[in-house]
């Protein structure tokens, strides 16, 4: 038994441009080492036993926490920010590459 | 071979306007258990936040007394190993599961297909199907078009806020977050915490969708390394379908294969994919191209399976896919899964070992270096030292202290410690040694503590006791 199926055109891509497509590849993956060393530093460092300019840190933990991750966001985003842009100024290479036009 | 075809845009698409895909919904055996899965993730994350284990939050990550409970574990920062244990464990399974399976994780797993299916269905149910939404996305703006769009925000937004004040309330304990959202005085940083999880649901479920999974994770870059010829993918039975086209309008004599070109398999596509083009890294494996195909080829009255579960090895050998099982399963017991298995068996065996034959307390031991060595009454050498002692199993229990590695060594005032289930106390020792049996600098000590109930609970921790010159 056949069934006529409607066909239908579809334009299913969606791309980022290329600010978009800077900001998904340098906040994400700092994002998730941020996540990282969150975890990581502060399992091995109380947020009271910190000190902040030879002070004693009078934050409260969350505070402590929280300023904690987006200073690591930062840092790893800055760090994946110049190697994105480092990687888009790459000389054009040779045949041998893969992937490129 | 899988039959690649580049279809990645043109430079100048990079910079074209974004089209949103709409994909059609689509009923069927993978949607069933991609639905399954959406309502087991979701009662044990929005539920298990409010389940009670004795007298407290079953699961919690105590942010704020630095402290992990998972049921009847209690973890402290001195336990983390036991979390770098379970992140392996984890990357372990994820590259076991991989390896036999290819992106189950992406298509029934992953918060973000989870959350993007639960805000799709909010969506569908608001706004109407594929067609209709896609009119209203072309309609100009209309109080009809408002309102639905405000709806639809609303229902995102609702749903993004419970997650966030579900999240939270994993990491500082949710009744009391209730009770500080219903009284209005919820601090600033669980505040913030609670609508930055929000936003980040909103926009990852709600706008970016499988932008997320093409062009930001990690991950759906790198698994193409843990695939074999053996592991299971979604695929387009090229030899079966080709050539593409209508059976009616087929010329007479002309061979048409099995596909009708009907484009369900893209239109359902949540990444916006064309199966048929081969293998391709946006395809995140949730095999509704496959529920779709199959629906068509009942219609069509042609066997199930043109679109199909398989593996590259099945395909190479041009069994249709369906017939193709025994194959891929006649190569599932491969090296490479059996030294995952093992690894993980190995690994997850010393946790487990390792998590049940812990002792339940711990002690942190610290020469006071506020008050040095003194000479007290009787001709001892007084040494005072900070001990902090952390009872981690559920009961409260008293500890007896004692020191030991010097003659003569005792400690001054010497009395049962009492810590509260779970708790911790810091307390001061005071340690005497005769003047006269030591040699002026620095000797080996230790601490033992006994809990008076259970003779196997018990720690011994060195430090050193300073004779002055």
């Amino acid at each position: 038994m056949a069934t006529e199926i409607e066909i239908e055109e579809v334009e299913t891509r969606r791309v980022p441009g290329r600010f978009g497509r800077l900001f998904a590849l340098v906040s994400w993956p700092s994002f998730l080492v941020a996540a990282v060393a969150e975890t990581v530093f502060f399992s091995l460092i109380n947020p009271r036993e910190l000190y902040l300019l030879g002070e004693p840190v009078h934050f409260s933990p969350l505070a402590t926490y929280t300023i904690g991750f987006f200073g690591f966001w930062c840092v790893a985003g800055a760090s994946s920010l110049i190697s994105s842009w480092m990687a888009e100024k790459m000389p054009a290479c040779a045949d041998r590459c893969v992937g490129r036009k | 071979m899988i039959p690649i075809t580049d279809v990645s845009p043109d430079e100048g698409d990079l910079y074209a306007a974004r089209k949103k895909i709409q994909p059609r919904s689509i009923k069927g055996r993978f949607n069933n258990v991609r639905w399954a899965m959406v309502w087991i993730t979701q009662i044990v994350f929005y539920g298990l936040a409010w389940l009670p284990w004795n007298d407290r939050q079953a699961v919690l990550f105590h942010l704020v007394e630095r402290k992990f409970y998972i049921f009847g574990i209690v973890l402290w920062p001195q336990d983390v190993l036991f979390l770098a244990l379970l992140l392996i464990i984890s990357a372990l399974g994820l590259f076991l599961v991989t390896a036999v399976a290819g992106r189950v994780w992406c298509g029934y797993a992953c918060p973000q297909s989870v959350y993007t299916e639960i805000f799709m269905w909010i969506e569908r149910h608001i706004e109407g199907d594929r067609s209709a939404r896609m009119k209203l996305d072309a309609a100009p703006m209309s109080a009809r078009k408002l309102g639905l769009r405000a709806a639809k925000f609303g229902a995102w937004g609702a749903l993004a806020l419970w997650t966030g004040f579900t999240f939270v309330g994993y990491f500082t304990p949710i009744r009391e977050l209730a009770s500080e959202i219903a009284s209005w005085s919820l601090g600033p940083w669980e505040a913030f915490w609670m609508f930055f999880y929000a936003a980040f649901t909103y926009v990852f479920a709600g706008h970016m969708r499988e932008q997320v999974c093409k062009y930001m994770c990690p991950y759906a870059r790198f698994q193409g390394v843990m695939f074999d010829p053996d592991t299971l993918i979604v695929s387009y039975d090229a030899n079966r379908g080709e050539p593409r086209g209508n059976k009616k309008k087929a010329r007479e004599g002309q061979v048409v294969g099995d596909c009708v070109d009907c484009d369900w398999c893209v239109q359902v596509c949540p990444t916006g994919i064309d199966i048929r083009n081969g293998l391709q890294y946006e395809c995140i494996g949730c095999a509704l191209c496959i529920d779709a195909c199959d629906q068509v080829m009942d219609k069509v009255g042609r066997p199930r399976g043109l679109i199909a579960y398989t593996t590259e090895r099945t395909l190479l050998a041009k069994k249709p896919a369906h017939e193709g099982w025994r194959e891929v399963m006649a190569h599932i017991l491969r090296p490479r899964v059996i030294l995952y298995t093992s690894l993980l068996a190995f690994i997850v065996s010393g946790f487990a070992w390792a998590l049940f034959t812990r002792t339940p307390v711990k002690m942190n031991v610290l020469r006071d270096r506020a008050t040095l060595a003194r000479e007290v009454e009787g001709g001892k050498i007084e040494n005072v030292y900070r001990l902090r002692i952390m009872n981690t199993s559920e009961i409260a229990r008293r500890y007896v202290l004692e020191v030991e590695g010097l003659p003569g060594a005792a400690i001054a005032d010497l009395r049962e410690i009492e810590v509260e289930a779970a708790g911790s106390r810091d307390i001061a020792a005071r340690v005497q040694v005769d003047a006269d049996a030591l040699q002026p600098g620095s000797h080996e000590i230790y601490f033992n503590l006994q809990a008076v109930d259970a003779p196997d609970v018990r720690v011994h921790e060195k430090t050193s006791f300073l004779q002055p010159r």
